[in-house]
C-alpha cells in the first residue's frame, strides 16, 4: 500500500460500489487526508470525524471525479479539507477557544506503518518535490496562502490578521498560487 | 486587464478557499463557457493539493478504518450521486 502516489485511480470501481476498492482507497490516502485534518481540527476525534464524513463523501460521490481534470488525491484532498473547515467554522461560530499555540504545530510525528519500503520511499520523492516548491514562495505569500488553506480564514481576516492592505494581500495570494502552480507543473 | 486574466486571478483565490459567494458564482458561471479557465482551475486545484501533501502523513486510529467502512457498508446505494 502507499499514500498518495498515483497510481491506477481506485475511484471509478468505487463509483461502481466496490467495497474492496474503497477499503484500498482507504488504506491508499488515509494517512494524507488525517493529517490535513488535524493540521486543521488539531482535535484529534475531530479528525477523525471530519476523516469519516469525507470518505462517506467519496463513497457517495465517486461518480463525480473525472480523471482527466485531476488526480485521485487532488479530488479527495478537497473534500477533507472543506469537511475540515466547516468543522472548524461551526467550531468558531459555537466560540470555542482555539489554540493557537497548538495550530503552529506541524504534524511531524505521526508514522505511516503499513506502506512498503518502496511505496514510502516514492511518496517520500513526491513529498520533496511539493516542499519543495512551497519552499520556494517568498514567506510572506506562503504565510497568506496557508492561512486561507489552514485556517479558512477570509482576505479581509488575513490582512487584519497580518496587518497589511487588503490589496497587497489578495495580489500576495495570486502570485504565490501562480508561482506554485507553475512550479509543480514543471516538476511533473 | 482581460476577463480571462480577472477568472485566473479569481481561480487561483478559489483553489484555497479564498474567494467570496460573489466571486465564486462568478467564477462559477464563466466556467460554465470556458473550456480555457476551466484547464487553469484545474491546474490551480491540483497545485493547491501541495499544502496537504508537503505533511508528514498520520496514520488514523485503528478504530477509524472499521468505523468508516461500518458506515459505508451500512449506507444506501440509492443515496448515491
Amino acid at each position: 500500500m502507499n499514500q498518495s502516489v498515483e497510481t491506477t485511480p481506485l475511484l471509478p470501481a468505487v463509483a461502481q460500489g466496490d467495497t474492496t476498492a474503497f477499503q484500498e482507497l482507504y488504506d491508499r490516502h488515509s494517512a494524507v487526508l488525517y493529517a490535513l485534518l488535524l493540521r486543521i481540527l488539531t482535535k484529534p476525534e475531530d479528525a477523525q470525524e471530519a476523516l469519516q464524513e469525507t470518505f462517506v463523501q467519496a463513497w457517495r460521490s465517486a461518480s463525480a471525479f473525472d480523471a482527466a481534470r485531476g488526480s485521485e488525491i487532488a479530488w479527495l484532498v478537497s473534500i477533507a479539507r472543506s469537511r475540515g473547515i466547516d468543522r472548524l467554522r461551526s467550531r468558531r461560530v459555537r466560540g470555542e477557544r482555539e489554540n493557537e499555540a497548538g495550530r503552529e504545530i506541524s504534524i511531524r510525528t505521526g508514522t505511516v506503518e503499513n506502506t512498503t519500503g518502496a511505496d514510502h520511499a516514492i511518496a517520500s520523492q513526491e513529498r520533496v518535490a511539493v516542499r519543495s516548491a512551497l519552499d520556494e514562495l517568498p514567506p510572506p505569500q506562503r504565510v497568506a496562502l496557508e492561512l486561507a488553506y489552514f485556517e479558512g480564514l477570509s482576505q479581509s481576516e488575513i490582512a487584519a490578521r497580518t496587518g497589511e492592505p487588503l490589496g497587497t494581500i489578495k495580489t500576495r495570494m495570486q502570485l504565490g498560487m501562480k508561482k506554485l502552480r507553475e512550479r509543480l507543473q514543471a516538476s511533473r | 486587464m482581460s476577463a480571462h486574466e480577472d477568472f485566473e486571478s479569481l481561480a487561483a483565490l478559489e483553489a484555497i478557499g479564498a474567494v467570496s459567494e460573489d466571486e465564486q458564482a462568478a467564477l462559477y458561471a464563466h466556467l460554465d463557457t470556458c473550456a480555457e479557465c476551466n484547464e487553469v482551475r484545474d491546474g490551480y486545484q491540483e497545485a493547491a493539493t501541495a499544502f496537504a501533501l508537503a505533511l508528514d502523513p498520520v496514520m488514523p486510529p485503528e478504530e477509524a478504518r472499521g468505523a468508516i467502512m461500518g458506515a459505508v457498508m451500512q449506507d444506501d446505494f440509492t443515496e448515491r450521486r
